[in-house]
């Protein structure tokens, strides 16, 4: 009997607990409270990476000396994991970043402030023009709050390669399905892999290289069926995955394909200068720059490094039908402000200062590893030192005004489901111990995936 | 219980040391426990700080967990929707589960036998005269003390297609078995499972270690003077008498591979087309995701629960059980009726 | 334990021991082998040279020893008594603490983050040595029940006779009888402290009570970790656990020589 009374007060406890953390936001300050010039914000985010927010911290107090920015990065999953009970504490972050993906803006939007009359204030009433095309949609809360303001994109749908390894093979880059091969043969002939990919365990990674080949199959398939206007086990979604089946029969893909992820393995390889091409988006852009490439190319384990020329090429034409892929892009992440937090003036004078503000927006270009969120900022060449700047300066200005272009979405319209349903269709194709058709497979996928609602209302 | 320093006795009694004359016949031991068992104080205030720890702070989860597991909901301030019994009926139905319960039970069965053997081994070697054994304990010891996380960029370096393995075998002529370990259905449970056994022996290797030192070294002797092998002493004599710590790595190992995360996470991340899923990396990736749902997570963690203590309790029983047929009869109604 | 009298037999056991322990040095040899890659030494070098390197082990350190004293002594209290005190239910409870330890990290993030808050505990060494405690205690009992369960009763029944209490019989008959498992115990307890990454990253929100675990952090980049200096950072982490084994080792054996065990 002490054991149900036990149970009961245990019961009792974790009442009071849940009712407690509920009400967390006593002294938090006015959401209308104007920006101020001096204060403390801590700042939560997955990305960038502590270093990168260190430079766009110094650089912001350089113009606002008097506000402390304390930022702290956590791996993607503790971030979800974390954010929202420190949130609903009301003892999170004053500055958090927020994803556009799987409708997040409604999970984390709610404990934010909405951004509209500071965007307003800021930009003119025309705000919403002055970012990128999608961008703040994509993270509006399905209430029409602003919960964040875009701080950069990103887009992918293409290649890049090793212009060393190339030269060295004598061979030419690749436009469709023949010159792949062809290439390839050449690449190995020196003894290099030819194109690197990794596509075992759970990552969603391999995504975008079925997207790009639905792209060359049907440009239309790929967000048709994600957005349930399709079937991934259509003739397209069949064709794409015979398209995958046949590169790895004719050695287009290595046989240690589903060894491990995209990262760590496949950026290794090419990282090391052992791979000639691997598949990677717009945020692989930051390796051209002679520091970037030589730190990443020592973290990939070599010692003194030579840098390497990479390139961006378009993804081949594949299925044979005249094109290969058209870029898909998206937001990558927009800054929030917790309603709770006791730091709301200072926060907004950070949170405008990196979004809306041609300095920090300029630190983001330069950066090379997101497209700027505020458009007509480009990249300060003369602050850049790119390994090969003849070769590699245009073709980035041509990679970022076709990826500022984009009208088609990366994941943002595709649900978590359907992704991981792809990587797993993808590994039955690749594993050379399961022998299942193809169009069992695709149906498989059929089963497996949900329509998404995003964009299509 | 002190089934096991009976059992000890006993064992010395039947290969013939006088030892036993010396203390309390053992036929009065467990009457004179259960007579004075009144007298005895009570412990409840004894268990009160580990309950307060453990089940004060844990239990709060998991009637979180219990309560969210009705529901379908995407954290935050997501709009909580009840679902009944969905995510239940849902996970039932669900292939990937009923793989990663196959998973689950050849894992434990595999690592627990391997961490059994492989922990009395060194043990009973570590409790030998060896030259170095420190060095060798260390070796032993290091997979336990470093996190499983850290090592997992060694491990892959081990079973990838172009790795250290595939390189041995090659080096000594068995080329053609070299193949790609983690890139399989059919092979990588076994690469998740050899890294499970990998980092388990050492745990049984420290338990066996103390364990040993109750062992009475007359006993020994005397099962020497009868004429018994080393294997024979070690298997029939030794591991009868640190048979608790068996169990408890039965359990331990139970509950281990029924959460088993990091090592698969990093290694193989439950694929290729979740050939090596386990439970722990179905929550995982459920809580992960962008667009999660906690309460499915929370499902699976309330069934992993209940498989986890049901298992325990039936492993606990039936052994105890078994303990106490073999030396006696008798005994099994005292045993029982002491531990309600 | 094994019994070697003859010169073959010895070197057949060393022989034996030496290549049973060989597949264990593989993948260690593969782990420093890569932690050299890159920069070679220098990868250790940039370790070292993190920002509050030293603060960290002391944090680590903080942690892992609060855990120990917790649960050492909690454990102790509730082996003792499981295994020789009455309890009414005894059962009932054992298998309540039990189950505290099937719950996965992940799913307790949320609820313990909420309880932190409500106790005040965040951002004090409290919110993450208390978990920890909570996750460990339940194991720790049942190994050293199992062990108390084997100490002769008759030691206690003696010890009552000459008019011990049970606080008595705590302190002079049972903490000198289970040191050989108290040192397995304090050695698991402090890898799992010592290794506990997740619940010091959230709980421990302040700049200035990072632990070990978190050094690799400064190598890990959202898209390509420097996983040379990762394992480096996780060979130097593991130095002072192995350390700490060995004198824990070297201590308990003396204690055996001189007879306090047996």
């Amino acid at each position: 009997m002490k054991t149900k009374k036990f149970l009961a007060v245990a019961g009792l406890a974790a009442a009071s607990v849940l009712i407690l953390s509920g009400c967390g936001n006593g002294g938090a300050a006015d959401a209308n409270v104007k920006p101020a010039t001096s204060g403390e914000v801590n700042w939560w985010g997955w990305t960038p990476d502590t270093a990168v927010a260190k430079r766009y911290i110094a650089e912001f107090n350089k113009e606002y000396p008097d506000i402390t920015v304390n930022y702290k990065n956590f791996e993607n999953v503790d971030y979800r994991n974390t954010l929202v009970p420190a949130l609903e504490s009301g003892k999170g972050p004053d500055v958090y970043d927020l994803s556009a993906a799987g409708g997040v803006p409604d999970t984390w939007g709610p404990y934010a402030i909405d951004l509209e009359p500071l965007a307003k204030d800021t930009l003119g009433d025309d705000w919403k023009k002055k970012f990128s095309a999608g961008y703040v949609d994509q993270l509006t809360g399905s209430d029409g709050r602003i919960v964040s303001l875009p701080l950069g994109g990103m887009s992918a749908g293409f290649l890049w390669y090793n212009k060393n390894i190339f030269d060295e093979a004598g061979a030419t880059v690749p436009t469709d399905y023949t010159s792949w091969v062809d290439a390839c043969a050449k690449i190995t002939a020196i003894g290099k892999t030819c194109f690197a990919m990794a596509a075992g365990g759970d990552d969603t990674f391999p995504t975008e290289m079925y997207h790009s080949i639905a792209n060359s199959v049907d440009p239309e398939f790929f967000i048709k069926a994600s957005t349930g206007k399709a079937k991934w086990n259509d003739p397209a979604g069949i064709e794409v995955l015979e398209i995958i089946a046949k590169m790895k029969k004719d050695g287009i893909i290595a046989s240690n394909v589903l060894d491990g992820t995209q990262y760590p393995q496949a950026n290794e390889a090419f990282m090391k200068g052992s791979a000639a091409m691997v598949q990677m988006g717009f945020w692989y852009t930051q390796y051209a720059e002679a520091n970037s490439c030589a730190a990443s190319m020592e973290a990939a384990g070599v010692a003194n490094p030579t840098c390497f020329v990479q390139l961006p090429l378009e993804f081949p034409d594949v299925a044979g039908k005249g094109h290969g892929s058209q870029y898909f892009g998206e937001v990558d992440y927009g800054l929030a402000i917790a309603e709770d937090s006791k730091n709301i003036a200072a926060s907004k004078t950070f949170v405008s200062w990196m979004t809306m503000s041609e300095k920090g927006q300029q630190n983001v270009a330069n950066a090379l590893d997101l497209l700027p969120g505020l458009q007509g900022v480009k990249p300060d060449w003369n602050a850049i030192s790119l390994v090969d700047k003849s070769v590699q300066q245009p073709a980035i200005e041509t990679l970022i005004a076709d990826s500022t272009a984009t009208t088609q979405t990366r994941q943002w319209q595709a649900t978590e489901k359907s992704l991981h349903g792809i990587v797993v269709a993808i590994q039955r194709v690749l594993d050379p111990t399961l022998s299942e058709s193809i169009p069992d497979i695709a149906a498989k996928l059929q089963d497996a995936s949900e329509a998404s609602t995003a964009g299509t209302k | 219980m002190s089934n096991t320093s009976i059992r000890m006795r006993e064992r010395a009694a039947v290969t013939g040391t006088d030892r036993e004359q010396s203390r309390p016949s053992r036929a009065t031991g467990p009457r004179k426990r259960r007579g004075a068992s009144g007298l005895l104080p009570s412990g409840f205030m004894w268990i009160l700080p580990a309950l307060i720890i453990s089940v004060g702070l844990i239990y709060y989860s998991i009637a979180y967990s219990g309560f969210l597991s009705f529901f379908s909901w995407g954290g935050g301030r997501q709009h909580l929707k009840p679902v009944g019994l969905d995510n239940y009926t849902e996970i039932f139905s669900d292939p990937v589960f009923w793989m990663a319960i196959r998973n689950t039970v050849i894992y434990f069965v595999v690592v627990f036998t391997v961490q059994v053997i492989g922990g009395v081994l060194f043990a009973a070697a570590m409790h030998s005269r060896v030259i170095m054994a420190n060095v060798y304990k260390v070796i032993i010891v290091i997979p336990i003390v470093v996190a499983p996380a850290t090592m997992a960029p060694a491990h892959i370096q081990v079973w990838q297609s172009d790795g250290t393995l595939n390189r041995i075998l090659e080096a000594i002529g068995l080329g053609d078995l070299a193949q790609s370990w983690i890139g399989q259905s059919t092979t990588s449970l076994l690469v998740v499972i050899l890294v499970g056994c990998w980092g388990s022996i050492g745990f049984g290797f420290i338990l066996y270690f103390g364990a040993m030192t109750q062992i009475d070294p007359e006993m020994l002797e005397a099962g020497r003077i009868d004429g018994a092998g080393n294997f024979r002493i070690l298997f029939s004599l030794v591991l009868p008498n640190v048979r608790s710590i068996t169990i408890s790595l039965a359990i331990l190992n139970l509950i281990t591979a029924l959460k088993l995360f990091d090592s698969v996470w990093l290694i193989t991340q439950g694929g290729p087309a979740h050939s090596s899923e386990f439970l722990g990396t179905m929550i995982y990736s459920e809580t992960s995701g962008a667009s999660r749902d906690l309460g499915y997570a929370s499902a699976l963690s309330i069934i992993l629960m209940l498989i986890a203590v049901a298992t325990s309790i039936i492993v606990q029983r039936s052994s105890r059980e078994r303990a106490a047929a073999r030396p006696r009869r008798g005994r099994r109604a005292v045993s029982e009726e002491r531990n309600v | 334990m094994f019994e070697t009298r003859t010169v073959l037999s010895r070197v057949g056991l060393q022989l034996a021991v030496t290549l049973g322990v060989l597949p264990f040095l593989i993948p260690i040899y593969s782990m420093v082998a890569k932690s050299l890659e890159g920069r070679g030494w220098g990868n250790y070098e940039a370790v070292l040279a993190v920002p509050g390197f030293g603060r960290f082990f002391l944090n680590s350190a903080i942690v892992a020893g609060g855990s120990i004293i917790i649960i050492y002594l909690a454990t102790l209290a509730a082996a003792f008594a499981f295994s020789k005190l009455r309890i009414r239910r005894k059962e009932v409870y054992f298998w309540m603490l039990m189950a505290a330890l099937t719950l996965p990290e992940v799913v307790l993030i949320a609820p313990l983050y909420s309880t932190a808050v409500a106790l005040n505990l965040l951002g004090t060494f409290w919110a993450v040595i208390l978990p920890i405690a909570a996750l460990q205690i339940p194991f720790t009992v049942l190994i050293a029940r199992g062990f108390i369960d084997g100490i002769p009763d008759t030691l206690f029944e003696a010890a009552r006779l000459d008019g011990a209490g049970t606080w008595r019989l705590f302190w002079s008959v049972l903490v000198p009888m289970a040191k050989p498992i108290a040192v397995a115990l304090v050695v698991l307890v402090l890898i799992n402290a010592w290794n506990s990454y997740l619940l010091p990253k959230v709980f421990l929100i302040n700049d200035d009570m990072g632990v070990v675990t978190l050094l690799p952090e400064f190598f890990k980049r959202q898209y390509n970790d420097d996983i040379p200096k990762v394992l480096a950072a996780a060979v130097v982490t593991a130095i002072p656990t192995i350390v700490a084994y060995i004198l824990l080792q070297k201590q308990f054996e003396r204690g055996m020589a001189a007879g306090a065990i047996k």
